[in-house]
């Protein structure tokens, strides 16, 4: 079942998407892209929960949630050329109760717009928050 | 942890410092094989200390199924990459990014002079590529690697 357009989505952007300065473009690209819904889990509970799921080998770390709001990722799709419905599907897991997937296929060109459009949150809750670029 | 790569004459290769930007790793130091030495001299050339670390630290780390069932770095994706560097020269003053794709390639990304993407992925049968300031998106055969900077430069 597609969830609301008002509510916001998290991915996990784990070192060998990360770099300390870039986001990789294909943290989006393909299809069935694994997210997280905040309405859910809270923010601040995403961290320990995905460091037990993503951080295989041990050198792969958890260094940014990359957090965008399911409106605004129709928006994108929907403006892009050519324009792409893009939703976000309910699909708990049992590791994730708040887990949901964007199923479409979601180009480079795509993707590059969506991860442009994150907000980037460090762990810690002190740290300012960042654009991806 | 230092970054520093030392060649080891006697050895014939490379001495691999830990350039993972973990902190929570002890450090680890690998020699490459003595037969690798042109390629690590271009991965550290094109790429710095930061790309080629992380490029030793995929290929060493990340096994079959890391992450979620990811695959492995392809072997014929790093041959494509390190062919393709061999002959490109960067902008001055731009360090690309590299990235491992959940497919097992390797993607390089980095902007041109007006801040406008560049970006690449090599896999093991063709590389994509995407250019953002002609909205350029599209792949080619690796046999047909030889007319990729032509495609970047045109």
């Amino acid at each position: 079942m597609p969830i609301s357009a008002n509510e916001n989505i998290v991915r996990a952007i784990c070192s060998d998407k990360w770099d300390g300065e870039r986001v990789a473009p294909s943290l989006f690209k393909g299809e069935n892209t694994s997210v997280s819904r905040l309405a859910l889990i809270p923010l601040a509970d995403h961290w320990e929960m995905f460091r037990r799921h993503v951080e295989r080998p041990p050198q792969r770390e958890l260094k940014r949630l990359g957090e965008i709001n399911v409106g605004v990722l129709a928006e994108l799709g929907a403006s892009h050329n050519p324009p792409v419905h893009l939703t976000v599907e309910e699909k708990p897991e049992p590791w994730n109760p708040a887990h949901a997937e964007i199923p479409q296929r979601i180009t480079r060109g795509l993707a590059n717009r969506i991860v442009a459009a994150l907000t980037l949150h460090r762990d810690a809750g002190n740290q300012p928050r960042t654009r991806a670029h | 942890m230092s970054a520093l790569a030392i060649f080891n004459e006697q050895k014939g290769s490379w001495r691999i410092p830990c350039v993972s930007t973990s902190n929570r790793l002890p450090e680890v130091v690998a020699w490459t094989d003595p037969g690798d030495s042109a390629r690590e001299a271009v991965l550290l050339s094109k790429l710095g200390p930061r790309g080629w670390g992380r490029i030793h630290e995929f290929m060493h780390h990340y096994g079959p199924g890391w992450g979620n069932g990811n695959r492995p770095l392809s072997p014929r994706a790093l041959a494509a990459l390190c062919g393709f560097l061999a002959g490109f020269s960067f902008p001055v003053g731009i360090t690309p990014s590299v990235f491992l794709t959940d497919d097992g390639h390797l993607e390089l990304c980095w902007e041109d002079s007006v801040g406008a993407a560049i970006q690449l992925e090599f896999g093991p049968e063709r590389v994509e590529y995407y250019v953002e300031s002609r909205g350029l998106e599209g792949a080619i055969r690796l046999a047909d690697i030889g007319r990729l900077a032509g495609i970047l430069d045109a």
